[in-house]
């Protein structure tokens, strides 16, 4: 895999051929399709802003590793525009241990571009906005974002997807787990505006949680200013049900490994729907590092 | 050669005394059927002795092999080498079949086993059984229909090779095919270093797996124990031959 290191504002490894970084700006060639994905790493840097460009037709694989272990307000800032007829696949990892982190994700999909987007957080305390437009007329996202919370960890995700041309399609599937004194609150939000007839917008939001002083808070919203769309979100949040617990360790499991294999069949769905190797090994190493 | 011991257990739940002192001891190589009329504690003498958090244990004890079961959690009472098959087993969405039964093989055995080795092993149960061969690609339970259910605890117990296993009425609900599929596979599984409990309403599945003993359980207690002349009584006679004959009044309860 091709790796990109930043620092400082600055890409301090080799780019590969024809991308060009200028003014916090990564623009990646158009009609090229990129069969392996490309990781960009940004570790131990508290405060980053830069903005990736998809170019027309190009399809590609984007991991974003996000790591830091310094505790200190970290405040990140990232775009990534996919220009027409382009696709993303896309996977966000957010790994902070800041104790005030801020990380603020824009993406826009423009006319027929295709976003498949997917954010996992095992951050300490953090407040992430995932934000899409879908600003030209076929553009669709599909977003998945996880949360897992453990210890007192507090993460708030903002997830808004805004349908700002006819004929686009959002889904959002939003998934929080907390489990020891973990908190995890998850705002769905969808927007049709006025105007833009055809739009699909579909929330799921679901949480788990695994003792009793966790918590979980999930809003699923849909703002709706036109009639000819449609639309549909639900939300269920629940604890592990005791007799199946009792049904997996009477097989011999212990406590934690039974609480693991729940958890993984809970986000089997999500990870099913991951078609790429690595990402779907990463998404998987993600989730369990703090189950 | 393993032993069983379970003496004056007395066992409740929410308060409600269930169990009124049972003993039993079963060694490998024995089939004990426990019978009885509905809403006796059958059930809830299989529950106990696994350690659902539902019952309270009021009074006596339970061995394995000298071990004291009732110290133990659910999990430690398997890896000691007991085994229950469910009478409804609980569904496990997202959780193979193949990965959840590799993760318990290992747990139980204490040793890692290889796919390939796994694989085998596994395919050769689900023929035994009958089953469909994408068993192992499904969900745990998921979608099952009851006999499916019940045949799969079978599996698990196939594959797991405990020192006991309890069969929480394994042959209600099953056609009569699939209950010999069930008895014959149980039948085959008694050796010197398997002891089993049979639980049930029916006599039928006796018609597959011979019990060493039979024991008749009422409100709580093992009223009669004796070998196979008992399942005929009961076959001929049901179970209110027990009131006269021993003095005892009950009710049919609910399970």
């Amino acid at each position: 895999m091709k790796s990109i290191f930043i620092k400082n504002h600055e890409i301090i490894s080799s780019l590969p051929k024809d991308f060009i970084y200028n003014n916090h700006q990564l623009t990646i060639p158009k009609n090229i399709q990129y069969q392996d994905p490309i990781m960009i790493a940004i570790e131990d840097d508290s405060n980053e802003l830069f903005e990736i460009i998809v170019s027309e037709n190009t399809s590609i694989k984007i991991i974003l590793e996000l790591a830091n272990k310094n505790q200190n307000a970290n405040h990140y800032k990232f775009g990534l525009i996919a220009k027409p007829n382009s696709q993303v696949k896309y996977l966000l990892v957010s790994e902070l241990e800041s104790k005030k982190a801020i990380v603020e994700h824009y993406f826009t999909a423009e006319r027929d571009a295709k976003l498949n987007l997917i954010g996992g957080f095992v951050s300490n305390i953090i407040h992430a906005k995932m934000h899409v437009d879908l600003v030209g007329e076929g553009a669709e996202v599909k977003m998945r974002a996880i949360a897992i919370s453990s210890d007192d960890n507090i993460q708030n995700i903002d997830v808004l997807i805004v349908h700002k041309a006819p004929n686009t399609f959002g889904d959002m599937t939003n998934i929080g787990i907390a489990n020891k004194r973990g908190k995890i609150v998850l705002n769905g939000v969808e927007k049709i505006e006025k105007g833009m007839k055809h739009a699909n917008a579909f929330q799921t939001l679901k949480g788990i949680i695994t003792s009793d002083q966790a918590v979980i808070e999930v809003n699923p919203i849909l703002l709706i200013d036109e009639f000819d769309v449609k639309a549909g979100h639900g939300a269920t949040i629940g604890k592990i049900e005791e007799d199946v617990m009792y049904y997996l360790r009477s097989r011999g499991l212990t406590l934690a490994e039974a609480e693991k294999l729940i958890i993984n069949g809970f986000l089997r769905p999500v990870i099913d729907e991951i078609d790429d190797e690595p990402l779907k090994e990463r998404f998987v190493s993600v989730v369990n590092s703090r189950i | 050669m393993a032993k069983l011991e379970i003496k004056n257990l007395h066992v409740g739940i929410e308060g409600k005394e269930i169990l009124k002192g049972v003993n039993l001891i079963v060694n490998s190589g024995e089939v004990h059927a426990i019978m009885g009329p509905n809403g006796t504690g059958k059930s809830t003498l299989a529950s106990a002795l696994m350690g659902h958090p539902k019952y309270d244990i009021t009074e006596g004890e339970a061995y394995l092999d000298g071990k004291n079961l009732l110290e133990m959690e659910v999990d430690e009472r398997a890896r000691a080498g007991l085994f229950l098959a469910m009478q409804y087993p609980a569904e496990v969405p997202g959780v193979t079949n193949s990965d959840f039964m590799r993760q318990a093989l290992k747990a139980t055995s204490g040793k890692s086993v290889g796919l390939f080795e796994f694989a085998i092993q596994y395919e050769k149960a689900v023929e035994d059984l009958k089953m469909h061969p994408d068993l192992a690609h499904r969900y745990l339970n998921e979608g099952f229909s009851g006999g499916e259910r019940k045949r799969n605890e079978i599996l698990q117990l196939k594959v797991l090779k405990p020192k006991f296993a309890i069969l929480d009425e394994i042959d209600s609900g099953l056609d009569i095919d699939a209950l010999k599929i069930v008895g014959e596979n149980v039948s085959s599984l008694i050796n010197e270093n398997f002891g089993c409990i049979l639980i049930t309403h029916y006599q039928r599945i006796l018609d597959y797996i011979t019990p060493t003993f039979v024991h008749i359980m009422i409100d709580g207690v093992i009223v009669l124990s004796g070998g196979h002349e008992l399942i005929e009584k009961i076959d001929r006679n049901g179970y209110m031959w027990i009131k006269d004959e021993l003095g005892i009044d009950f009710v049919e309860g609910e399970e």
